[in-house]
């Protein structure tokens, strides 16, 4: 049952970086794209700013359940089979970069638009701005934030693990659930809360580390 | 030589136009020191949106030298726009980084060598009196120091004109004090020429040796501190002076 369990938490911790990674790295640039194009944005674009912001509510509004389900063609086009790990790391990612977009426009967007207005009239360009000031502004709000989305990814993954996705929530399911091993659903709640706390733990550190407010 | 020719501005909001500058000029030469003082309304701010380009006029020009910067586009108003260097109300450092990056700040929007930057900032922190601050961050600083920053920062792409937007309003009088002597000494040292956009008549007092009345828009009075403050022409002059004599 060890080997099970540790392999469970091995696979858990692979959706959740590796999802988180790819997340931020799609979320990311329509975060900026949005915080670009908003109204009263450097960029101002209303038709991109509604188009993508309406886009990413209709993902957003999608309970994540379905949209496992719905993208098992998707996922067995990018990974090969519409199961395991692998599988679930691509439904994490398409459930997430929405949520990671949003949270860079509001990071992006607590940083003091009066520093904003001065760095323009000191000639920054909208890509110097981002860059070397609202990206260097907010990092702490960022790093807290991939934090968060850790933390959401560890309850998608055991949601991704009711659909045969592996992980923890896997494990929980298959034998806590459908076995009545009580033990074994005792033992993967109590490592899912170690990994939320560690998870904080390190993303609090590391944010308060860099703060210098 | 910096110089305003005929500038206008205008908003209009629900039908109605309201004339927030109307042409207004004057020709500013070389290393003096000129206050604009007049109350809120009097269109200091919309002065300063259109002398720091965050606003195009309706109508007039800026000239530094001979060139027409609401004319340049790109590189060239780039360049031109360096010759300006802005003081702050507020301030705006950036938070995360140390005292001599926020200097530096300028400098990295444009390529500049290590060096060079480490120099300049040097420089700059030697001029307002704060070389031990270097490696630093902002929240460790009073708000007097924080302004010294800001005026490191404004002097360090040295440049011909600093504009300075009520850069002692937020201070206590005492730092306000300090600012003005920072400034003083700052102009001693480079010759830059100083404008003080401000509603403190006691900062043009100490700072100042040419002031420019603004009212409704408009400069009523623009001459020596010693004679507009002695002799003031224009009735709403002597309004601002006795309501500040009040204080």
């Amino acid at each position: 049952m060890s080997t099970l369990l540790l392999q469970a938490t091995f696979d858990t911790l692979k959706m959740i970086s590796l999802g988180t990674f790819f997340a931020f790295l799609c979320g990311a640039p329509i975060g900026v794209i949005l915080y670009l194009t908003q109204e009263q944005g450097l960029l101002s674009k209303s038709l991109i700013y509604h188009s993508l912001s309406t886009f990413i509510n209709t993902l957003r509004s999608i309970p994540f359940m379905i949209l496992i389900i719905a993208l098992f063609p998707l996922t067995r086009l990018i990974v090969g089979r519409s199961y395991g790990v692998n599988a679930s790391i691509v439904a994490l990612v398409i459930g997430a970069f929405p949520f990671v977009a949003r949270l860079i426009e509001s990071s992006f967007n607590s940083v003091d638009p009066l520093l904003i207005k001065a760095s323009q009239t000191m000639g920054a360009t909208p890509l110097q701005i981002i860059l070397k000031v609202t990206f260097v502004e907010s990092l702490p709000s960022i790093i807290q934030n991939i934090a968060l989305t850790m933390i959401t990814l560890v309850g998608y993954s055991a949601m991704a693990g009711a659909v045969g996705g592996g992980g923890l929530g896997d494990v929980a399911i298959r034998y806590g659930l459908h076995r009545y091993q009580t033990d074994v659903m005792i033992l993967t709640i109590i490592i899912l809360i170690a990994i939320v706390q560690i998870i904080q733990w390190i993303f609090n550190y590391l944010s308060h580390a860099m703060d210098h407010r | 030589m910096f110089k305003l020719e005929n500038l206008s501005k205008s908003f209009t909001q629900d039908k109605a136009t309201l004339t927030a500058v109307s042409n207004v000029s004057a020709t500013i030469q070389k290393g003096e020191k000129v206050g604009i003082i007049g109350l809120s309304g009097a269109g200091k701010s919309t002065l300063l949106r259109l002398l720091s380009m965050q606003d195009k006029p309706d109508q007039g020009s800026i000239f530094i030298d001979d060139v027409d910067l609401l004319t340049l586009k790109g590189k060239d108003l780039h360049r031109m726009r360096k010759r300006l260097g802005f003081v702050f109300q507020g301030v705006h450092l950036l938070l995360q980084k140390k005292v001599k990056d926020n200097i530096a700040f300028p400098l990295t929007l444009d390529k500049y060598s290590n060096e060079d930057i480490h120099e300049k900032v040097n420089h700059v922190l030697n001029l307002v009196g704060l070389s031990d601050k270097i490696n630093t961050y902002p929240n460790t600083l009073s708000g007097g120091q924080k302004q010294r920053v800001g005026i490191a920062r404004a002097l360090v792409t040295q440049p011909e004109v600093l504009l300075c937007d009520e850069p002692t309003s937020a201070l206590d009088p005492l730092t306000t004090q300090s600012i003005i002597q920072c400034l003083n000494d700052v102009h001693k040292h480079t010759q830059v020429t100083l404008i003080v956009i401000t509603h403190d008549m006691h900062v043009v007092e100490k700072l100042c040796d040419r002031v420019i009345v603004m009212h409704e828009g408009t400069f009523i009075e623009d001459g020596l501190v010693s004679e507009v403050f002695k002799n003031p022409s224009h009735p709403h002059t002597r309004l601002i002076l006795s309501a500040s004599e009040g204080l």
